[in-house]
């Protein structure tokens, strides 16, 4: 009986600045879904061909260092602002690159299913204000998304720690992932998860990390080989997927070594990066931004009315916690263990799924409680922020203000909202600005317009407006600069689906790319590892292959690709035959 | 600021309960009410009067201030409960005399009494603060027959009258006996601003066991009933031996114009009492004119 009852799939995404998840829960259970390459991070890349074609997660990711103009990475940073994104000629909002990952996992998960789902829950950082959230919310959109829901990671991690247990406890969510740093506090019980209060900075991640492990390795290598790699692009790119690598490694390791061949070349010839890095160098990079995350986790618990002993559970989330360091400095904070057996990479979108699941009935008694991360005001005579909702309300939650005129017979009131801590508002952000009009003509002071703020569920705001003396209701539209007007929306969303058909056709020559991407790494590492016993001949020929490839790269076309495709696999092969030569040499004697 | 809701009341706790309780209630309440897992519009506004109360009431110096705002500490300090255990409950212990709401609120009204005329009746007598009307009943019923202070007893017994209307009518009656004159008081006047026919026998067999002040105060309430046997009972206090009583009687019987039950207390023209003298000879005098 109940299973004819077919309920819509409702797919929970983190929406990540390195790489996105995405969770379904399945006979009531959570879990994560592989993309169409069977892998279960999706990274958070896009990339433009040369005729606008679109490539999305890892086939964007390989082939970022052949083209990197065209290649975007971390837009979850520039989210909410009004930086837009050049593209040969065309120039892309924020809204629209997220746009392009989340159809790519729409894509992905349809596939997987057989069916069409269009409904999601979208995480994003505690501390995302509201140009952000409205930002992802149109990206959603624009994806061909109804978003049921935008929804904190941590709290979303939460929920994915707490969904089967029953004891009362308070827990702390930190949150470091690739761009976004986020603390929550939560009391969870009885099937409330409660936030208590959040801090956090959304810019401060991994990619600051490995902006200073990269600045540091160019500095490094400049002071060693005198040759300043700053301005060069395509050293640039390839050390920063490497160095992403040595991060990584040095979160298991003591030591590693950086390599990185034919980085540039000069007129001695090609120049190669060979350097030992250390874990404590790392560490002494990162330092202050650790420093700065314990600083903000001891406000949340300050803003939580808490001390560091309440606390019974510290979760670590995000890809960055995975820092040694991290896990250290925080554990010394608290004084207290952290807590393991949580996928830092898997959790929030696991969350969003279950969450899904409450939104959609499919769960029962359970429900999320958050708060609004900043406080929410308006500017008043000397650019003074006056908060009308402060930080750490529990959402949706409403206030009122009382307007009136400063001028007899004045026809309008301009009202400027801002978001944020500070005292002026210049130093908060911007929400947009809005006039009350139509104010009947009387003394100063006479008219009485009541205005209305209300943070809805996902945190976002909106605003009302009512005149008290005819008791007429005015309805207000923000111009926030951010945000896109429905029109707008709805002409990139015909725009992406027609995009949407070339990108299919691509993805078939794009699989060629990958391959050999793969195919030429193979090339330089055998002519690295074999660069003695190669005959002056086979030496020159692969030189000037790899010099024109690197030329070429910068406009890659996939056709002409295909016939130096055919030319790398006979370089291998030639290659290959060296190296089983000697070796059975060797057997021989 | 706006005044208005009952944060106990809201959360559905009563005034004794414990952070655990009001954590518990909270909680439930989330469960029912965040617009996640209800469609209902009206929830929002629900959820946010929760959110509201929650917040005052989890924090325990919140809560102090805004029980000593809205004075109901009575209700809530756990001393007082302990108090009341270790020491005899009297009518006028000093803690009765701590400056409550309910104390103002009595000796506002006790002032205004002396002040008024008295063949005025008061309409003004249920009228409590609104705060109190927004508390739960459950609540009320239980402050009414826990509670070892009269006032909070009478102030919880009018909220109940006003809030339950008959349904009260069983406090009313347990208010009828009870040892303090106040809460009498507010069950004899629920009674005639009822008009509950039931609680007449009360009322006769209250009066005579009364003394002058709740007798006169049961003769104004009956005379506001408008059943003849409650004019047949007027009539018979019409010559109770208390002057003030009598006088009230008779007053209630000029203000209703019981002119038909006036031949009956003729005999009073030769009362002691110079102002029933009056005001019996006033009445003849006018029933004879009709």
């Amino acid at each position: 009986m109940e299973s004819d009852i077919k309920m819509d799939r409702i797919l929970g995404i983190d929406l990540g600045t390195t790489n996105s998840v995405m969770s379904i829960v399945e006979n009531g259970e959570a879990i994560v879904l592989s993309n169409k390459r069977g892998e279960r991070l999706t990274p958070s890349v896009v990339a433009f061909g040369k005729n606008d074609e679109i490539l999305v997660g890892k086939a964007a990711k390989n082939q970022a260092v052949l083209n990197s103009e065209r290649t975007v990475m971390s837009i979850k940073r520039k989210m909410g602002t009004e930086e837009l994104i050049e593209i040969g000629s065309r120039k892309y909002t924020p809204q629209e690159i997220s746009a392009q990952i989340l159809m790519k996992l729409k894509e992905d998960a349809e596939e997987y299913f057989n069916e069409k789902i269009d409904k999601a829950v979208i995480t994003v950082p505690a501390y995302f204000n509201d140009n952000q959230r409205q930002a992802t919310k149109e990206a959603g959109r624009i994806a061909g998304f109804d978003v049921l829901r935008i929804i904190n990671e941590p709290t979303s991690a939460a929920l994915a720690y707490g969904v089967n247990k029953n004891e009362n406890q308070i827990i702390l969510i930190y949150d470091l992932g690739g761009g976004t740093f986020d603390v929550s506090i939560l009391e969870i019980g009885d099937g409330i998860f409660e936030v208590k209060s959040t801090a956090g900075n959304n810019k401060l991640g991994g990619d600051d990390f490995d902006k200073q492990l990269r600045d540091w390795v160019l500095k490094n290598y400049k002071s060693k080989n005198g040759i300043d790699l700053f301005g060069d692009i395509m050293a640039i790119q390839k050390l920063n997927e490497e160095i992403e690598k040595v991060k990584i490694e040095l979160s298991d390791y003591e030591r590693t070594e950086l390599n990185i061949p034919f980085i540039t070349a000069d007129e001695n010839g090609p120049k190669h990066l060979n350097m030992e890095i250390n874990r404590s160098d790392f560490e002494d990079l990162i330092q202050e931004y650790i420093e700065e995350t314990i600083h903000l986790t001891d406000k949340a618990i300050k803003d939580a009315n808490l001390t560091k002993d309440s606390i019974e559970k510290v979760i670590m989330v995000g890809g960055s916690t995975r820092i040694p360091l991290v896990q250290r400095e925080i554990e010394k904070f608290i004084g207290k263990e952290i807590t393991k057996g949580i996928n830092p990479d898997e959790c929030v979108a696991i969350g969003a799924a279950i969450q899904a699941s409450i939104l959609s009935g499919e769960r029962k008694g359970m429900v999320l409680v958050d708060v609004t991360p900043l406080s929410l005001g308006i500017e008043i005579e000397g650019g003074i922020f006056i908060p009308i909702i402060e930080r750490n309300s529990t959402i949706p939650t409403s206030a009122s203000k009382l307007f009136t005129t400063i001028a007899d017979f004045q026809k309008s009131v301009e009202i400027k909202i801002f978001q944020g801590e500070r005292i002026r508002c210049s130093d908060n952000i911007s929400l947009g600005q809005f006039q009350l009009t139509g104010i009947r003509a009387a003394k100063k002071g006479e008219p009485r317009v009541e205005v209305n703020f209300i943070i809805d569920v996902d945190g976002i705001l909106q605003v009302t407006a009512k005149d008290l003396d005819s008791f007429k209701k005015q309805k207000i539209i923000i111009s926030n600069p951010t945000s896109l007007s429905e029109d707008k929306i709805n002409k990139i969303i015909d725009e992406a689906r027609k995009n949407r058909k070339i990108d299919l056709e691509y993805i078939e020559k794009e699989e060629i790319k990958r391959k050999f991407d793969s195919e030429y790494q193979t090339l330089i590492n055998l002519f690295n590892e074999n660069i003695e016993e190669i005959d002056i001949n086979l030496k020159k020929e692969v030189q000037t292959f790899i010099k024109e490839i690197e030329k070429k790269s910068k406009n890659f076309n996939i056709e002409e690709f295909q016939e130096y495709f055919n030319n790398l696999e006979f370089l291998i092969g030639e290659l290959k035959a060296i190296n089983s030569f000697e070796k059975e040499e060797v057997e021989a004697l | 600021m706006r005044i208005a809701e009952d944060f106990y009341n809201i959360l559905g706790v009563n005034f004794q309960a414990s952070t655990n309780d009001i954590k518990k209630a909270y909680r439930r309440l989330m469960l029912k009410y965040h617009p996640d897992v209800t469609n209902e519009r009206i929830s929002i506004e629900k959820f946010e009067n929760v959110v509201k109360a929650y917040k005052v009431l989890s924090d325990s110096s919140k809560r102090e201030e805004y029980n000593k705002i809205y004075h109901i500490n009575f209700f809530s300090t756990q001393t007082q409960v302990k108090q009341s255990q270790t020491m005899k409950p009297q009518e006028s212990s000093p803690e009765d005399k701590k400056s409550s709401f309910f104390d103002r609120f009595n000796f506002r009204f006790l002032h205004r009494l002396k002040d008024k005329k008295d063949d005025e009746i008061d309409d003004t007598f249920f009228k409590v603060p609104k705060e109190l009307l927004n508390i739960n009943p459950i609540t009320l019923k239980e402050q009414f027959t826990q509670s070892t202070n009269k006032y909070v007893r009478s102030e919880a017994l009018k909220s109940l009258v006003i809030q339950c209307g008959r349904k009260s009518f069983r406090f009313i009656e347990k208010g009828l006996e009870d040892h303090s004159k106040e809460v009498k008081e507010v069950s004899i006047r629920a009674i005639g601003k009822l008009k509950i026919r039931q609680g007449l026998l009360n009322l006769s067999i209250l009066f005579n066991n009364s003394g002058p002040q709740l007798k006169r105060i049961i003769v104004q309430t009956i005379g506001n009933l408008e059943f003849s046997k409650a004019n047949d009972l007027l009539i018979q206090y019409c010559y109770d031996d208390d002057e003030e009583v009598r006088l009230e009687a008779v007053k209630a019987v000029k203000r209703f114009k019981l002119y038909s039950y006036i031949p009956k207390i003729k005999g009073l023209v030769y009362d002691r009492n110079p102002e029933i003298k009056h005001l019996v000879k006033s009445m003849l005098k006018e029933h004879a004119n009709s």
